[in-house]
């Protein structure tokens, strides 16, 4: 076959395509698979790569991950250098002794980064805003820093 | 019921004690908030009354766990919680090269004798069938196990001897 002409002034050798990133798996830092890269976005004008957009499977909301986020291209896969913060929406929540107190049932995050500023804990029919400073780990699930009569003293989320 | 005389030694305040009856089938759970199980035994020293570990009751068909105390952050009226993350816990888990390559499950773990550190990953996949990874190049473990760039993984066979 012909070797492809390139007007480019660059080495493109090192280069990679949107076929390398399109349709790879997404893990973040945690090892989590959290969809395939289905978009990749570039900047109108300056032309630089600005992030990708992952489709998290039938039903569930995509999810827009900027550059910054990106830890490294493979050839199987895209990782990230952070953990999806919208990844904890479901998990337990545990007071500081352990008590099971209920689940994420939402996230506010600070801006749009991944940091969070609040997560929302539904307990049945109740819900409370818990904010970032009383988060203790996240991990498997969240372990909060404070115990469960302080978080029933905290207003309830109507 | 009624009131309680006391016989007792130095300092130690009653109130600062913990009903070792109470923390009986309560939640176990890891230093990264996994559910381990239950409580099922409280194992103390046969002299000196300290407690020396607990035992983990996991659900049906699955092997208890024995936990010592040097891993066990604090036992409340509400839980135990761990200073680890067992090892033990993370069969099943796929295996990813730094290239994103999927190459097996973790099915065993290779420990220094009983504790939770360990020297190598047992893994399998249909076409590798069992092979061994050294921890040297595991990048990180949660929900998955993420080698390091210089892992080179064994090749795949379509035949071979068992």
């Amino acid at each position: 076959m012909n070797q492809q002409k390139s007007i480019s002034g660059k080495d493109l050798d090192e280069a990679i395509t949107s076929d390398d990133v399109l349709g790879k798996e997404v893990i973040d830092s945690d090892g989590r698979f959290i969809g395939i890269t289905e978009k990749v976005f570039i900047h109108p004008t300056l032309l630089d790569f600005v992030g990708i957009s992952v489709d998290k499977g039938f039903l569930k909301k995509g999810l827009s991950i900027g550059k910054d986020f990106i830890e490294k291209i493979g050839s199987q896969a895209v990782f990230l250098n952070i953990s999806v913060a919208y990844e904890i929406k479901g998990m337990k929540v545990f007071d500081k002794n352990g008590k099971k107190l209920g689940k994420v049932s939402g996230i506010a995050l600070k801006g749009s980064g991944n940091d969070i500023d609040a997560i929302t804990l539904s307990r049945l029919t109740k819900k409370w805003i818990i904010p970032s400073k009383m988060i203790d780990k996240i991990g498997y699930n969240v372990i909060l820093n404070v115990k469960e009569e302080d978080i029933l003293n905290l207003e309830e989320d109507k | 019921m009624g009131t309680m005389d006391f016989i007792t030694e130095g300092n130690i305040q009653y109130e600062k004690t913990l009903n070792l009856k109470e923390v009986l089938s309560k939640k176990v759970i890891s230093k990264n908030g996994l559910l381990i199980g239950k409580v099922s035994e409280i194992r103390m020293s046969n002299n000196g009354m300290n407690v020396q570990g607990i035992v983990v009751s996991r659900g049906f068909l699955k092997n208890r766990l024995y936990i010592s105390k040097s891993y066990i952050d604090k036992l409340t009226d509400d839980s135990v919680i761990l200073k680890i993350d067992p090892f033990l816990m993370s069969r099943g888990l796929k295996i990813v090269t730094s290239e994103g390559e999927v190459i097996g499950k973790a099915v065993d773990f290779i420990r220094k004798d009983l504790s939770n550190d360990i020297t190598a990953i047992v893994a399998y996949s249909f076409l590798r069938r069992k092979f061994n990874i050294p921890t040297k190049y595991v990048k990180s473990k949660e929900y998955s196990i993420i080698l390091k760039p210089h892992y080179e993984p064994t090749k795949k066979y379509f035949w071979q001897r068992s």
